[in-house]
C-alpha cells in the first residue's frame, strides 16, 4: 500500500556500508543482489544496516549468505547491524541466526 | 494487510472470499475470469496474493497462473488455485503451471483463511 | 474469526436462479447430434458452480445432486457421451428438480428423495452408458472431509514433547519462484512444537554465480511434536516435487531429555498467535472482533444487504418487515455530519500529538477507538448510498437489440459485474457516458457481419461490458472486437483541425486520448446513432467531474476498450499528503505509482517535451509543483529531491515535491461551490491543525502538462 520507496542508494560510501531495503524478497532479488555486488569484492568488514528490512524471505538471506562468504573468502566478514525484528525473526526461523553475531575485530 | 486478488466466475465465491478476506483485514481484488484478472494484474502493483478458481470462461485459472508466472513481478508471488476435486490432476496441473498450492472446494471461511494467513505469513 | 455464512446465502440462490435459466436456454438451443462445445461448457459450469456453493452452505441434497450432474456434464464435454433428445430432455427435468431443491433449502426442507433418486439414478446411467463402465464411485462431497489445517500440536501439559522428528529439507530450483518459500514452511514446521533449524550454506553458489530464484541451502530441522507424520507431509503438500524431504521418525525420547531452549523455539503459530511477533509487523486485524470493512469493501459485498435480510435458519425474512425509504437528502446530511466529525476528531489527534503523560496516553487510546468507531460510521452511511451497477446495466440489452437491428449488425452482448456496487450519484451520472460508448461501439466499432466475414471475424461482434472494484474505485469498461480505432485517420483529423503541432510524435495511447479532444470526431459519417454533437469530450468530462478517469485500448481489427474508473463515492479520498513550498496538498492514493529519490542525472531536458524524468526505462513529463502554484523555486540543485509518479488515464507524470507527510482519507470539499475552479486542483478539504489543504486533480495536471509540452512543440 505505501507507495513510499524505502529503498535508497544514497549516501552509503562504497564497500563498507550498505542499508538494506524494505524489500528484501524474491520480487527484488535481481535489484538487492545488483546492489550488494560491488560489496562482494570489498576488503575487511562490510557492514550492513538491516533497520529498514520490512520484508525479507529466503531469497534475500540466501544472497548475504553469499555475500558473507565472499568476504570471508578473502578474510573479510560481514557484520549485520542494527537488525529490524522482521529481520531478527525470520532469520531465526530459517536457522541463520548466526549472521547476526558480532564480527570479532581481528 | 495485504492486498489479494480472487478470481472466480461464481459471484458467490467471489463474495464468500472476498468479504471474509475483507474482514480479515485484507484489500480484495475480484475478477470474474482470468482474462480480466490478468488485464488487472498485468498493469498494477503486484499483489501479495492471488487465489483463482480454476474452470471459468475465457480463460481458465491455470492459464491465468501460467500467464502470471510469466510476469516478472509475479514470481515467487503466491498463487493458489481452487480445485473442486482433490484430483491429483488439477494439482498436477496447476503446480505445472507454477502455482504455490491449492484450496480444495468446498472450505469455509476460517480454512480460507487459516490457509492465506499461512501464506502470507 | 468466524464468518457467517447464511450472509452469502440469498446471493447463492440468485446465482443457481441465473445459473439454471442459463442452462435450460442452453438446453434449448442444443442442437441433438452436433453440440456445440462452448453450450456444452456452460452447461458444465452452471452445474459446477451450483455444486461449489451448495458444497460449501452444507446443502448435501442438492450437492450429490449436482455432482451425479456434473459427472454426467463432463463425459459430453470430454466427448465421451452424445447429446440425444432422451438425454436433454433428462437435463431439463434436472434443472426443473435443481430449482425445486432451491426453494426447498430456502424453507429450510428438502425434496422428496421418492423424487429425486429416480433420476439421480437416471444420470448415474446416463454418465455410465457409453463405455457401459460404472464412474469411478466418489462419496458425494459434503460428505467428505475437507482436508484440513495440520493436527494441533500434540505436546504434554509441561509444553515438552516426547516425540522428536529428524527432517532433512533440501529446496530444488522452481520452489522459490512457485511462491514456497522455505521460511513459510520452517514457520509452520515450528508451529507443531518446538523445532531447532540448522541451515547448511555449502551449495551457495559464489556471489556473483548467485541466481536469486534458487534456493541453494538445505534444512535439518528437529522438530519435538507428538503430531503424527501426515501433519509433516501435509506442510511440504505444496512442496511436493519441488524439494527433497526425509523425514526420519517417530523418535521417542526419555521426557526428563532436555527440549530445546524456549528461546530457541518458534512461536506456536498453530496457537492462533501470530507466527513471528515483530513490532514493526502490519497490524494484523486477525484478533480483532469487529471486523471494518473499507468502502472498497462494503461495495465488493454486492447484495449484501439483501442477503443479511435472510433469517439465520435460512429462511428468508419477511420482505419489507427490514427496510424503509429514506430521501438522498437526508442520507447527504448524514454523510456531511460525519465529515465534520471526521475533521474534528483528527484535530483533537493532532493537538494532542505533542503532549506527555499517562493522561494524554489514555486520550490518544480513546482517540484511536474513536476513529475506529468514527470510520466505521462513515462506511455505514455510505454504504446506505450503494446500488448495484445493473440498475444502469440493465437498459443495455434492449438499446443493443434495437440498434444492431436497425443497422444491420450482429451483436452479442456480453455483460459482467452486474453487482458491482457504487454510490447513488456516481450511479445516475455515469449512465449517458455509458450509453454514448455503447452506441460508439456499436456503430462505429463493430462492422457489418459481411465484412467481419471478409476479415476472418466471426459475423456476431461482441460488446462486453464489465464493472468491477479495484482498490478504492471502480472500473467499468466497454470494450468491442470491432475494426480498433484508425490511428492515422486520428492523427490527421487532430492536424487538421490543429489540435496537434506538426511533426509531434505521439505513443499510441496519446494518439487514442485525442479522440477525446473537444471537436474530433473520426466517424467517415455520422450516423444518427452517434457522432453527432455530443462527442467524447463530452463522455470525458462527465467522467473526469466525478473525479474519474478514462482510457482507451485499441487494436486495429481487434478491437477497442474504453476503461472508466470511477471513485466509490464523491465524499471522501485516501490522500498522501505532500510538501510544497511550505503549503500541505492531498494525491489521491489511488493516482500514485511510485515515490521515490531523485538519482542525479534522472532528469533531463528532452527536445519538445520540456524536462523529463527516467522511470523504469521510461521518460515521464516532470512537473515542478513550485512552478505550478507560484511558490519559491527551489535553491537546491534541480536534480535532487523527491519525486512522486502518479497515473491516471494510462499517462504518468511525475510530480517534484518538498516531502512526504502521511497518508490520510480525507473529506472532500467542493472549490467550485465554495471558491471557483483551479485548473490541476479538485477541491479542498479541511485538516487536523484546521489548515486548508488542496487536493491535486491527477488527470487534470497530465493534460496541463501535455498542453505545456504541445505549446512548447508548437
Amino acid at each position: 500500500m505505501n507507495p513510499t520507496s524505502t529503498a535508497s542508494d544514497s549516501g552509503a560510501p562504497l564497500g563498507e556500508v550498505a542499508v538494506l531495503p524494505g524489500n528484501c524478497t524474491l520480487r527484488t532479488a535481481d535489484d538487492l543482489k545488483a546492489h550488494l555486488l560491488p560489496l562482494a569484492a570489498a576488503e575487511g568488514v562490510v557492514r550492513v544496516d538491516a533497520s529498514r528490512v520490512e520484508q525479507v524471505d529466503s531469497a534475500g538471506f540466501q544472497l548475504l549468505v553469499a555475500l558473507g562468504r565472499a568476504l570471508a573468502h578473502h578474510g573479510g566478514a560481514l557484520s549485520i547491524h542494527s537488525p529490524s525484528a522482521a529481520f531478527r525473526s525470520a532469520a531465526r526461523v530459517l536457522g541463520l541466526e548466526f549472521l547476526l553475531e558480532p564480527v570479532r575485530a581481528e | 494487510m495485504a492486498r489479494i486478488m480472487a478470481v472466480d466466475d461464481s459471484a458467490t465465491m467471489r463474495q464468500m472470499v472476498g468479504l471474509t478476506l475483507q474482514a480479515a483485514g485484507h484489500e480484495v481484488l475480484t475478477a470474474s475470469d482470468g482474462d480480466m484478472a490478468l488485464e488487472v494484474l498485468r498493469d498494477s502493483e503486484p499483489v501479495d496474493l492471488v487465489i483463482t478458481d480454476v474452470n471459468m470462461p475465457r480463460m481458465d485459472g491455470i492459464t491465468l497462473v501460467r500467464e502470471l508466472r510469466r510476469l516478472p513481478q509475479y514470481r515467487g508471488v503466491p498463487l493458489l488455485v481452487l480445485t473442486t476435486e482433490a484430483s491429483s490432476e488439477k494439482k498436477h496441473a496447476g503446480r505445472e503451471a507454477g502455482a504455490t498450492g491449492w484450496l480444495v472446494k468446498p472450505f469455509n471461511p476460517e480454512k480460507l483463511l487459516s490457509t492465506i494467513e499461512k501464506v502470507l505469513s | 474469526m468466524n464468518v457467517d455464512l447464511t450472509q452469502f446465502q440469498e446471493t447463492f440462490f440468485q446465482e443457481c436462479g441465473e445459473a439454471l435459466d442459463l442452462m435450460e436456454a442452453t438446453l434449448l438451443q442444443l442442437d441433438i447430434g452436433a453440440p456445440d462445445s462452448e453450450m456444452v461448457n456452460t452447461l458444465f459450469r452452471g452445474a459446477h458452480s451450483i455444486k461449489g456453493g451448495a458444497g460449501m452452505f452444507g446443502f448435501a441434497q442438492m450437492t450429490s445432486f449436482t455432482h451425479g450432474l456434473e459427472t454426467l456434464l463432463d463425459g459430453l464435454r470430454a466427448g465421451q457421451l452424445s447429446v440425444s433428445g432422451d438425454l436433454v430432455e433428462l437435463l431439463l427435468k434436472s434443472v426443473d428438480a435443481l430449482r425445486e431443491m432451491i426453494s426447498a433449502v430456502k424453507g429450510g426442507a428438502l425434496v422428496d428423495a421418492a423424487l429425486v433418486d429416480p433420476l439421480s439414478a437416471a444420470i448415474a446411467a446416463a454418465a455410465a452408458a457409453p463405455k457401459a463402465e460404472i464412474p469411478t464411485a466418489k462419496p458425494p462431497i459434503a460428505t467428505r472431509v475437507p482436508d484440513d489445517v495440520p493436527a494441533s500440536p500434540g505436546r504434554d501439559a509441561q509444553g515438552h514433547s516426547t516425540t522428536q522428528w529428524n527432517i532433512a529439507f533440501t529446496p530444488g530450483p522452481a520452489l522459490l519462484t512457485r511462491g514456497n518459500d522455505p521460511l513459510r514452511l520452517l514457520q509452520e514446521l515450528g508451529g507443531l512444537g518446538p523445532v531447532e533449524v540448522r541451515a547448511d550454506c555449502e551449495a551457495v553458489p559464489a556471489f556473483a554465480e548467485l541466481d536469486p530464484e534458487i534456493c541453494c541451502i538445505r534444512w535439518n530441522v528437529v522438530v519435538h511434536t507428538e503430531a503424527p507424520r501426515d501433519s509433516i507431509e501435509l506442510i511440504f503438500d505444496w512442496a511436493q516435487g519441488d524439494c527433497e524431504l526425509v523425514i526420519d521418525g517417530p523418535h521417542r525420547i526419555a521426557a526428563t531429555s532436555a527440549p530445546p531452549r524456549p528461546e530457541d523455539s518458534q512461536h506456536p503459530a498453530a496457537a492462533g498467535a501470530p507466527p513471528i511477533p515483530s513490532e514493526n509487523a502490519a497490524p494484523v486485524i486477525r484478533t480483532e472482533p469487529a471486523p471494518k470493512p473499507s468502502p472498497a469493501q462494503v461495495a465488493g459485498a454486492a447484495d449484501h444487504d439483501g442477503a443479511r435480510a435472510t433469517a439465520r435458519d435460512g429462511r428468508p425474512a419477511a420482505a419489507d418487515a427490514g427496510s424503509i425509504r429514506v430521501s438522498i437528502e437526508k442520507i447527504d446530511e448524514l454523510m456531511n455530519a460525519v465529515g465534520e466529525i471526521v475533521i474534528t476528531q483528527s484535530m483533537l489527534t493532532q493537538q494532542i500529538s505533542g503532549v506527555q503523560g499517562i493522561a494524554a496516553e489514555r486520550l490518544r487510546d480513546g482517540l484511536t477507538l474513536l476513529e475506529r468507531n468514527v470510520r466505521e460510521l462513515q462506511e455505514s452511511v455510505m454504504r446506505v448510498r450503494m446500488l448495484p451497477i445493473s440498475v444502469v446495466f440493465s437498459r443495455f440489452p434492449r438499446l443493443v437489440r434495437d440498434l444492431s437491428q436497425r443497422l444491420g449488425k450482429q451483436i452479442e452482448l456480453k455483460v459482467s459485474g452486474e453487482h458491482t456496487e457504487l454510490d447513488k450519484i456516481v450511479l445516475e451520472r455515469i449512465g449517458d457516458p455509458l450509453v454514448h460508448l455503447v452506441r460508439n461501439s456499436i456503430d462505429h466499432g463493430i462492422e457489418a457481419p459481411e465484412i467481419r466475414e471478409m476479415s476472418g471475424k466471426p459475423a456476431q461482434g461482441t460488446l462486453t461490458l464489465n464493472a468491477f472494484h479495484k482498490g478504492g474505485s471502480i472500473r467499468i469498461s466497454v470494450g468491442d472486437d470491432g475494426k480498433g480505432l484508425d490511428r492515422d485517420r486520428i492523427l490527421n483529423k487532430a492536424r487538421e483541425r490543429g489540435l496537434l503541432a506538426e511533426g509531434v510524435a505521439l505513443s499510441d495511447p496519446e494518439i487514442y486520448d485525442l479522440i477525446f479532444a473537444p471537436g474530433l470526431s473520426t466517424a467517415e459519417r455520422a450516423t444518427d446513432v452517434s457522432g453527432r454533437g455530443v462527442g467524447m469530450d463530452v463522455v470525458r468530462r462527465n467522467i473526469v467531474e466525478l473525479g474519474g478517469t478514462v482510457d482507451i485500448d485499441s487494436q486495429a481489427g481487434q478491437g477497442t476498450q474504453i476503461n472508466i474508473t470511477l471513485p466509490l463515492t464523491l465524499a471522501i479520498v485516501d490522500g498522501q499528503l505532500i510538501g510544497v513550498g511550505g503549503d500541505t496538498y492531498i494525491v489521491p492514493l489511488v493516482t500514485i505509482v511510485e515515490s521515490l529519490q531523485i538519482r542525479p542525472g534522472a532528469v533531463s531536458q528532452l527536445a519538445g517535451r520540456g524536462e523529463v524524468f527516467e522511470f523504469r526505462g521510461d521518460f515521464v513529463p516532470l512537473i515542478r509543483l513550485r512552478d505550478l502554484f507560484g511558490s519559491k523555486r527551489d535553491e537546491s540543485r534541480p536534480d535532487q529531491g523527491l519525486v512522486m509518479v502518479v497515473e491516471a488515464e494510462g499517462r504518468k507524470v511525475a510530480l517534484f515535491v518538498d516531502e512526504l507527510l502521511g497518508q490520510q482519507q480525507v473529506v472532500i470539499k467542493s472549490l467550485d461551490t465554495n471558491y471557483r475552479r483551479i485548473e490541476g486542483i479538485s477541491g479542498a478539504t479541511i485538516l487536523g491543525e484546521g489548515a486548508v489543504a488542496l487536493i491535486l486533480d491527477v488527470p487534470g495536471l497530465i493534460r496541463l502538462a501535455a498542453d505545456v509540452n504541445s505549446r512548447r512543440a508548437a
